[in-house]
Parts: C-alpha cells; sequence; structure tokens
C-alpha cells in the first residue's frame, strides 16, 4: 500500500464516523448563558475597570471614563489583535483631558503577562496625570 | 454570506437575536470542531458555553468583522487551547461513555471502534489535530485551514501529513488484516 493509499484509507476510517450533533438542552443553556453577557454587558465586564476602581475612587475630583476604540474587553480577553488601544480619559471641571495609555502595535500579544503589564501601565500613567493625544 | 449578514446587522442594532442565528449558522459546526478538537463531548460543551458567552460580551467584533466564520472558529479554537492548558492537569484518560462520535450510515467498510479513533486524535499534537479535524469534518480546504489558522497552506499541509501518518500507525492494529 503506497502513501495516499494509506492517506485515503485513514480519511476513510475517519469519515465513516462524524463527531455527534449538539442537543436541544444544550442549545438553550448556550443561549441563557450568551443572552445574559449580552445585556448584562457593563463597564464592570471590562477586567481592567476591576483594577483601577479604587484608583478612580481615590481621584476626588474627577471621574474616570475607561473608552475603548475597538474594544477593550476583546483586547484583553483573547489578546492576540493588532494595532487595538485603548484610553482613560479624565473628566475635570474644566472639561475632558483625554490621556493616552496604550497602543499595540506587536502582532504576538498573547503572552499572558500582556495584560497585567497594561492595566499597570494604565494606573502609572493616570497616576502621574500625563496627557496625550486621543485615540 | 446572507446569514452572515443577518448576524452582523443584528449585532450592530444590539440585537440579542444574533445570538440565534449564530447559533443557527455555527453552533452545530463549533460543536463539532470543539468535539474533535478536544475528543471530548463533555469539554466540548464546557467550551462551547465559554465561546458564545465571549462571543456576546464582544459584539462590537461580531457586528464588526469581515470574515465571521474565520473569526467564530478561531474564537472557538482559542478557547479549546485555553480549556486544556487549564484543565492539562486534570485531564484524564477518555471515559468510554463520553460517545462524541456517531457512526455516518451510508459508509461501508471496515470500522474502527470510535473510542479508538478518539484515542488516536487525541494523541496528535493540537496543531496537527485541528487540520485533520478541519479537513475531515468541516470539510475545509489546506487553503481555507491556512486562512483560518494564519499560517502558510504548505504548513498546513505538512501538518496534515505528519497527522495523517500517526494516525495509520495508530490505527493500523484495529484496521488492518
Amino acid at each position: 500500500m503506497n502513501a495516499q493509499d494509506g492517506d485515503a484509507r485513514v480519511e476513510g476510517l475517519l469519515r465513516r464516523w462524524r463527531p455527534a450533533p449538539p442537543s436541544p438542552e444544550l442549545r438553550e443553556r448556550v443561549l441563557v448563558g450568551a443572552r445574559a453577557a449580552w445585556t448584562q454587558r457593563s463597564v464592570d465586564d471590562v477586567p481592567v475597570w476591576t483594577a483601577l476602581r479604587p484608583l478612580a475612587q481615590a481621584l476626588a475630583a474627577s471621574v474616570v471614563l475607561l473608552l475603548t476604540t475597538r474594544g477593550v474587553s476583546g483586547w484583553l480577553n483573547n489578546g492576540h489583535d493588532e494595532g487595538q488601544s485603548a484610553c482613560v480619559t479624565t473628566w475635570t471641571p474644566l472639561g475632558f483631558r483625554t490621556v493616552r495609555v496604550f497602543e499595540d502595535k506587536s502582532t504576538a500579544t498573547a503572552d499572558a503577562g500582556a495584560a497585567q503589564r497594561w492595566r499597570a501601565q494604565v494606573a502609572a500613567e493616570l497616576a502621574n496625570g500625563r496627557t496625550g493625544g486621543a485615540q | 454570506m446572507a446569514a452572515d449578514q443577518d448576524i452582523r446587522q443584528a449585532a450592530e442594532r444590539g440585537d440579542a437575536q444574533a445570538l440565534e442565528l449564530l447559533w443557527a449558522e455555527y453552533g452545530r459546526r463549533l460543536f463539532a470542531f470543539l468535539e474533535g478538537f478536544l475528543a471530548s463531548r463533555a469539554d466540548a460543551e464546557e467550551v462551547l458555553q465559554e465561546v458564545f458567552v465571549k462571543l456576546a460580551r464582544q459584539r462590537d467584533k461580531l457586528a464588526g468583522t469581515r470574515d465571521l466564520r474565520a473569526y467564530v472558529f478561531v474564537a472557538a479554537r482559542n478557547e479549546a487551547v485555553s480549556f486544556i492548558r487549564r484543565n492539562a492537569r486534570r485531564r484524564t484518560p477518555l471515559d468510554p461513555r463520553d460517545t462524541w462520535l456517531e457512526p455516518v450510515a451510508a459508509e461501508p467498510g471496515p470500522q474502527v471502534p470510535a473510542e479508538r479513533i478518539g484515542w488516536a486524535l487525541r494523541d496528535l499534537p493540537a496543531e496537527q489535530r485541528e487540520v485533520i479535524v478541519l479537513k475531515c469534518w468541516q470539510d475545509m480546504t489546506f487553503r481555507e485551514i491556512a486562512e483560518l489558522l494564519k499560517v502558510p497552506p504548505n504548513t498546513v499541509a505538512s501538518r496534515y501529513r505528519y497527522a495523517v501518518d500517526k494516525l495509520r500507525q495508530c490505527l493500523k492494529k484495529e484496521d488492518e488484516p
């Protein structure tokens, strides 16, 4: 038996089976969970907000809003996308002041420490009051 | 595709109907992919729930992505890889009751028991296993798989080659006289 025949034979063996379909119960469970995530989506779902909240509370004169250009939540959860950026806007009695805190230019940000470093950078820039261009 | 367009438009409106449409178009296919990739129905159920929750949370992306199929498959794959990493220690030998394969009635010829297929697949490295699953059970071409995984088509073909070689060795005893 040559290699090609062998390949066809293996494929043939696999194709005599197929993955079983999802049950209606699974469909229901999946959709219930997804609907809840869809409707309950809020700033608290963005992990970085949890880290920022104590800092935000400390800034008595300001309200800190976390704005995203293409979804901080997505970037943090997946960590794969290129070129995503986020900014923190600090509102003061004098008006809005945008603080640029991160712009991801890397192509491979899947490492586990990326989100942690990003959060640290957000916190540091907020603490320093560093300002920059809006995204 | 019309279905993808409907999903995107619903997501853009903030209409949770997008999730039903997403399930109708991709639920079964994603589940089949996860079953094959994880070689377990129970694990696939757990991961699929996570995938849909994440897709729902990132609905802006759902609305904005151009290649929805690639987007949802990559999301499922990433979640499955995370699941394997998280549960590396806990992953035990396959439970024979975890029947994630069903026979295709119209295919005559020699049969290898489902659990034997499960074992053989599970022994493959993840990057080879996903190519086998996408090619054999999602009917994707090497080019489509390459686009999905963002690797060159030749790399996909090599992974397939290695995987088939290993599977052939692993299934030989059962299959050949």
